[in-house]
């Protein structure tokens, strides 16, 4: 989070902003962050920041699977991985693991 | 707990006991593109033009500078209008750059790295420990440490006649990439076939962070119970290697041998298993003859 605030603040300042309003994130499901923690963590550190007063909006990814035996594509159940369709274990996680600052809103 | 994956906290690292070195921020580099600067280039127009809409006309407002002076918007600089900024970059972009300058670095020398993780009191030290007496005079082995403090793991690893550097992550619950680079300096590098980063105990932050190794190596020890698959699919799903450590507690500890196979399978089902106790040496062999198979993989190419 605190790489997040550096990058934001950064960037708003190279384009003479001041002020941060919004800070945009992807987070998939699968990527290990979890979103209250991050939330959380925001709350705790934008205070003395140009992200005193912005707005976190986190989107979340969810996980997509991609079975290469049957070319089945599918959310995996949380505790679940193997194919649905096949029961194979061939699969490979094609969504879910994204981490990503989208965009930073300012003035 | 740290600052990077989301919870508080901070530190610098230390890597034995000598204060990490005054590096550039990582964030100065990650997003310094040139089409930001194009980008701020642009702005700049639009504030001026946007500036003038109170009734200032360009020539008064500027009355007191050099006619010459067109170009100059600092007195305009108090403006804002809302902008928004795209980036679209992964947040630890920095991290995967230098995990694959590592990894290429490993490539060169020919080891074979493994990034070891579980949760604390999984036997991860223990493990590198007896597995470094087994391969003695087999491969030559080095070893990076990770621990919030204390140099107690790298005292125990040293016993086994290896090079080992401890890092102390302050209150930073994972290595990253760059922590791993900088202990590299401390070992000799030229001489390793055989490089093993034991990771901080955790099953959460550590699955973020790419260090260039070959290959991820998750324990599980059989007093931790069998669901710790199902209850930490990052990290598990990622892994190449999955061990269930301590088999001589199985029984003590009611370890159900079959279900965490099971949950294993569903979690991370393209990873090696191996079962092993590395007090009573049971399992060990094929761990180690696994380790050298793949370290030649290495030396030929493989990777």
């Amino acid at each position: 989070m605190t790489n997040i605030l550096r990058t934001a603040e950064e960037t708003t300042r190279r384009n003479n902003g001041s002020k941060i309003l919004k800070l945009k994130l992807r987070v998939g499901a699968m990527s290990g962050v979890v979103t209250e923690a991050l939330q959380f963590a925001f709350e705790a550190l934008k205070n003395g920041t140009m992200a005193e007063n912005a707005e976190l909006d986190i989107e979340v990814v969810p996980a997509v699977c991609f079975c290469l035996d049957c070319g089945s594509k599918y959310t995996p159940d949380e505790i679940d991985f193997l194919c649905p369709n096949c029961g194979s274990a061939n699969i490979k996680l094609k969504n879910g693991r994204e981490l990503d600052l989208i965009s930073i809103d300012f003035l | 707990m740290c600052k990077e994956c989301g919870c508080e906290g901070g530190g610098e690292p230390r890597i034995d006991n000598t204060p990490a070195w005054d590096i550039k921020s990582p964030l100065s580099n990650l997003f310094n593109t040139s089409e930001l600067h194009h980008h701020e280039d642009e702005e700049h127009g639009h504030l001026h033009n946007h500036d003038h809409h109170d009734g200032h006309n360009h020539d008064s407002h500027h009355h007191e500078h050099d006619t010459e002076h067109s170009h100059d918007h600092e007195a305009d600089e108090h403006v804002h209008e809302h902008k928004t900024v795209e980036l679209n970059k992964p947040i630890l972009e920095y991290n995967d750059r230098i995990a694959e300058r590592n990894r290429g670095f490993f490539i060169a020398k020919g080891i074979f790295v493994i990034n070891m993780l579980s949760s604390p009191g999984s036997g991860k030290t223990t493990l590198v420990y007896e597995t470094a007496k087994r391969l003695s005079g087999k491969l030559r082995i080095g070893v990076i440490v990770g621990d919030l403090a204390t140099q107690n793991d790298a005292d125990v690893l040293r016993k086994a006649s290896i090079p080992v550097v401890q890092i102390n992550t302050g209150t930073a619950c994972h290595l990253d990439a760059d922590m791993v680079a900088r202990a590299l300096v401390k070992l000799p590098c030229d001489n390793l076939d055989l490089l093993i980063i034991e990771n901080v105990g955790n099953l959460v932050c550590p699955a973020l962070f790419d260090l260039g190794e070959n290959q991820r190596v998750v324990l599980l020890s059989t007093t931790e119970g069998e669901d710790k698959p199902l209850k930490y699919p990052p990290l598990f799903h990622t892994t190449n290697v999955a061990i269930i450590t301590k088999t001589d507690l199985a029984t003590a500890a009611g370890f159900k041998r079959e279900k965490a196979l099971e949950n294993l399978k569903k979690i991370s089902h393209h990873a090696v298993i191996f079962e092993l106790s590395a007090k009573t040496g049971e399992g060990m062999d094929k761990w180690c003859q696994y380790l050298e198979k793949e370290r030649a993989k290495v030396k030929s190419g493989g990777y």
